[in-house]
């Protein structure tokens, strides 16, 4: 096993990356009027729904084979009767496009520097996987031919496409599918980069600009989903993995690096492999006599219900397959990756593993003995039906095959939570698309894209926040905060509050809040910080008090920050009340008051009126009523 | 000279060079744009203006369309499938997105190939017109068609048809070929049929089931019982409306139960109601008609020259759609009365439908209604459709134009248009 690390040659590895960025934008639906609004309540209704393979372009679709597995699937869509309607439902046609996102598509295509085609045609995708109730996504190639300035020079951007979002899946019980439709219809912009990246720290780069520089529309979703990646990585001698659905901005140089490792050292297996000169042999070799006195507990089972066991060559293989090639992940797991996908069987027992499973020295050596094994090659079994075991074994061989063939083979892979991927499915064929006939063409004329305005850039956003007095430090962070929306707009209605005042307590208020008083904010909506704000901007409390202001808002969602604010005995005080409550405490503690014991009476002073006026005017008052 | 379908290259004044399918825009604003498919499967335009050359990289030559014979089963129903038009009969070209009309049996049964699991199916184009242009000839023909069908033997009858008007067709038929002896089933789809989720597949597979296996004779709709998929709806056709734009479920009983469910799925067909059974006989052919009717909607407000307009243009009989019982405006200032007796001097039957739609119509509760029965002689056509009465009385005057007789005709309950019993279940199902 090689690993990969960050300071590995990526030149000479010849790593090559490209992106597509999938961003969900803020606005309601593509072509409803109903909310991109994801619900966790129970829905108000479910509609069962069925999916036809339909005949037309063949091409690499097996309509026979892709009937045979819609027949048995039935389709459940769980929907709202307040944000979703008919048409997510497949029971009304499309409405016109929505403008907005239209809008927004023209802002990032010009901060991309691409070019918009003059007429765009809405185009139906065929999905059968049932995320879609009308059996297929609706898309739009939108621009073209951009380009992103880079610490490493100009990327090329191919294509901008504004689509919908899918339905979401909320479980899968046998044949039975739910989806939930209230993300169908989200839009979506796809932007797709040139494979320009050389190495892991170039992708994450491109990736974080891009992000970046879409959200400067301020239309765009932010949240755990809401922004994708898929990650098209190849070097030299392997070939073209696409890593799809990739959501964790910060680990996608380790994802690349990950991925990287994997090729390198398949082509190495593959190498090797080579070098024994295997000879694929497809013969099945029934091992039930072999091992009809095995003490395996698991051949065992499988005999007492008359189960089979068949077992193959794999020719060559032999010391290989527990190799560790991706992170923890041994070579074997490639072969149980195409089981899992491609049949109902989820897994097999090679000769690597063995002794072990209770299987002995004895049985190994009559099984290599029954399928003619040099020292070289592996030998593999599956226990189940005949007929499973059968399409296991010729997945298996298929795999084996391929393998001799060529080291990494081009497909669709899954990223695993620790950042090593699965095998999902092949590279598909040129997608299956056709106009969407229940709509126009949307012609997009030379005066309706100049009178769009491009957005500020990254870097314009940066001076004038630097302007307004933050800090650089305090820019970078607001500048990629969820909270970017809520600073612009709140810098435009408080006059008297400090904007950096604005982005600290922005950045700060979860932690502080979780910190001093275990509540979890996230009730806390773009209202409350406002009405909180507006108290300090009246002067009502002390920028002390807004934390803990804010806190009970949390808790308390409908409460306003004024009732906060009195019930938490934080609004402010003038000095002659200070005095008043000053002259009240002197008197219930006339000796503290006689001996002159300042610190003592300025901490009783201070639990009645901390938040609530400034503690130097308390000191002050206090001394002088002391006269000390 | 470049076609639809042809591989070209574009070069735009930029110097941008594209490869694509030229596609034809149909509509109006297309002139402006050339329109190509490129590899990827979308379709962009590109402003004439801007471009600079488009040449021809290969012609299309369309595939050859492959005949398959259809092998007979002997032991299963033989069903004809006779096409109209419609969404339900349309083809996708997927290379280009066009829309092709011409579909034939082996389209139908590549469509939905569990069909052949009921019937061997003759299938027959008739005519390829969308449902809203459909006239009285159309019927005749289709009429005509389906009798050529029952006298050859067939064991039922599918239609295929645009939806907006299927209720009016099957109407039609209901009146042009009585005393039937197997079914007549109208089918359309309300989805089109280039999407996996049309509602196409199980409507078509639930209409051949209908034809083969059910056991009435009548001229009906099937169509989703609900948004579901999973259970079909047979309505009498002389009952059934589209009651929606949109929706799969879009045709309703009015004032009617549905006659059964279609579980396609299991192949199950539950009775819901009665209905005439299949028999030996046949039909009796009767497709003469008389197209010189209205059919108009009261409304408040209305002047006498709306009516008085078909007694100047010659109609033979009018259908009005009155407000709840059958009202039409008759006080002091602006009353319809001596436009609607006149209508009577002139011997020309005026019927009263309600607007309700579901419901009976009644001429003697009110003294407007009684004015209406009694004095002008309109006749209330019980719970009957306007639609249906429309075609009824059409029907009627292809037979007599005697007044007595048509007013026997029309409160004849001739196919079931009439429900003598105002069933308490069958409002809003």
């Amino acid at each position: 096993m090689i690993f990969l690390t960050f300071e590995t040659d990526w030149e000479k590895l010849g790593l090559k990356v490209g992106l597509e960025i999938h961003q969900q934008l803020d606005t309601h639906k593509l072509f409803c009027n109903c909310p991109s609004l994801l619900r966790d309540d129970n829905p108000d209704f479910i509609v069962k729904r069925k999916l036809k393979a339909v005949v037309g372009e063949t091409g690499n679709v097996d309509i026979a084979a892709i009937h045979e597995e819609l027949k048995d699937k039935t389709f459940f869509y769980e929907g709202y009767d307040d944000t979703t309607c008919l048409v997510e439902l497949d029971e009304e046609p499309p409405h016109p496009i929505n403008p907005e996102a239209l809008e927004v598509a023209v802002q990032v295509s010009k901060l991309l520097k691409m070019k918009i085609f003059d007429r765009i045609y809405i185009m139906r995708k065929t999905v059968i996987d049932g995320s879609n109730p009308t059996g297929f996504q609706r898309t739009a190639f939108f621009s073209r031919d951009g380009l992103l300035k880079t610490s490493f020079g100009d990327v090329k951007i191919t294509s901008l496409m504004l689509e919908e979002e899918a339905s979401r899946k909320m479980k899968e019980e046998n044949n039975n599918i739910y989806w939930r439709v209230d993300r169908l219809g989200i839009p979506l912009l796809e932007i797709s980069t040139e494979p320009q990246m050389r190495t892991p720290d170039q992708v994450r780069e491109v990736a974080e600009k891009i992000g970046l520089l879409i959200r400067m529309t301020g239309k765009v979703k932010r949240g755990k989903g809401t922004i994708r990646q898929d990650v098209n990585i190849s070097i030299v001698g392997g070939n073209r993995a696409e890593i799809k659905g990739f959501q964790e901005l910060q680990d996608i140089a380790n994802l690349v690096k990950f991925e990287a490792e994997r090729q390198y050292n398949l082509i190495r297996l593959h190498e090797k492999i080579k070098l024994r000169n295997p000879k694929i042999d497809r013969t099945f070799f029934d091992l039930k006599k072999i091992l009809a006195k095995t003490e395996s507990k698991l051949v065992k089972t499988a005999l007492e219900s008359n189960k089979e066991i068949i077992g193959i060559k794999m020719p060559s293989f032999a010391g290989l397959l527990k190799d560790k090639i991706q992170g923890e992940r041994y070579f074997a797991k490639e072969f149980v990756d195409y089981l899992k996908v491609l049949t109902g069987i989820s897994g097999f027992i090679h000769s690597d593993e063995l002794p072990g499973y209770g299987i002995t020295e004895k049985e190994i050596s009559q099984i290599k003995v029954l399928l003619n094994c040099s020292i070289y090659d592996a030998f593999a079994f599956v226990t189940g039906e005949k007929k499973e075991v059968e399409k296991a074994l010729n997945v298996l061989l298929d795999r084996c095959e391929q393998f001799i063939k060529e080291a990494v083979p081009s497909e669709v892979r899954f990223p695993n939570d620790d950042l090593t991927t699965k095998f999902l499915r092949p590279m598909p064929g040129a997608e299956r698309m056709y106009p969407e006939t229940d709509l126009l063409p949307v012609d997009l004329s030379k005066n309706f894209i100049d009178s769009i305005k491009i957005p500020e850039t990254p870097e314009e956003k940066t001076q004038r926040f630097l302007n307004i007095g933050l800090s650089q430090d305090l820019v970078d962070q607001i500048i990629r905060s969820r909270d970017l929306n809520l600073f612009e707009k709140m810098v435009s209605i408080f006059k008297k509050v400090s904007p950096t005042n604005i982005a600290n307590i922005l950045l700060s208020s979860a932690d502080e809040i979780k910190k001093r008083y275990n509540i979890d904010s996230s009730s806390l909506k773009d209202k409350h910080y406002i009405d909180a704000f507006n108290l300090l901007e009246e002067g009502k409390v002390a920028k002390e008090a807004l934390i803990e202001i804010l806190a009970y808002l949390a808790r308390e969602p409908n409460s306003t920050a004024l009732e906060a604010a009195k019930s938490l005995n934080l609004t402010k005080i003038s000095e002659k009340e200070l005095e008043e409550i000053i002259d009240k405490i002197i008197k219930e503690n006339e000796t503290l008051a006689a001996e002159k014991q300042f610190q003592i009476l300025m901490g009783f002073v201070m639990r009645k009126v901390r938040g609530r006026i400034d503690g130097e005017i308390v000191a002050e008052t206090l001394k002088k009523k002391l006269k000390v | 000279m470049i076609n639809h379908g042809d591989k070209v290259r574009l070069i735009t004044k930029d110097g941008e060079s594209f490869e694509g399918i030229y596609i034809d825009t149909p509509e109006l604003s297309g002139k402006d744009f050339i329109t190509l498919k490129l590899s990827s499967g979308y379709n962009i335009g590109i402003s004439k203006k801007e471009i600079s050359s488009l040449d021809l990289i290969k012609k299309n030559i369309p595939p050859e369309e492959k005949t398959q014979v259809i092998k007979k089963k002997k032991d299963l129903p033989s069903i004809s499938l006779l096409s109209t038009g419609g969404t339900i009969s349309c083809k996708v070209d997927y290379r280009t997105g066009g829309v092709n009309p011409k579909i034939t049996a082996q389209d139908f049964i590549n469509n939905v190939p569990e069909i052949t699991k009921y019937a061997n199916i003759n299938a027959k184009q008739v005519m390829q017109i969308p449902s809203e242009n459909l006239t009285v000839k159309d019927w005749q023909k289709l009429a005509r068609e389906i009798y050529k069908e029952i006298k050859k033997g067939t064991d039922g009858i599918v239609v295929t048809m645009g939806t907006d008007t299927l209720h009016y067709s099957a109407t039609a038929i209901s009146f042009m070929l009585k005393n039937l002896n197997v079914p007549i089933v109208f089918v359309g789809a309300q989805r089109s049929v280039d999407r996996g989720s049309s509602d196409a597949y199980p409507n078509l597979l639930s209409a051949v089931m209908t034809a083969s296996k059910w056991d009435g004779a009548e001229v009906i709709i099937c169509m989703h019982k609900t948004t579901n998929d999973g259970l079909n709806m047979l309505i009498r056709g002389v009952k059934a409306r589209k009651m929606h734009t949109e929706r799969r479920d879009a045709f309703r009983p009015i004032n009617d139960l549905p006659l059964a469910f279609i579980d396609y799925e299991r192949g199950l067909i539950t009775p819901k109601s009665n209905y005439r059974k299949r028999s030996k006989e046949l039909p009796k052919l009767e497709i003469e008609m008389d197209e010189k009717v209205g059919l108009i909607y009261i409304y408040p407000n209305m002047k006498q020259d709306v009516l008085q307009h078909f007694i100047d243009n010659d109609y033979h009989g009018i259908i009005l759609a009155g407000t709840g019982f059958g009202h039409v405006p008759t006080g002091p200032s602006n009353s319809l009365l001596p436009v609607l007796k006149r209508f009577n001097n002139k011997g020309i039957p005026v019927i009263m439908t309600s607007q309700c739609l579901y419901g009976r119509t009644n001429p003697y509760v009110y003294s407007p209604l009684r004015q209406l029965s009694m004095e002008a002689k309109v006749i209330f056509a019980e719970d009957m459709l306007p639609e249906v009465a429309y075609i009824k009385l059409m029907h009627i005057l292809g037979k007599t134009k005697d007044l007595e007789e048509i007013k026997k005709l029309m409160l004849t309950n001739m196919v079931g248009e009439i429900n003598p019993l105002s069933q308490v279940n069958s409002f809003l199902i």
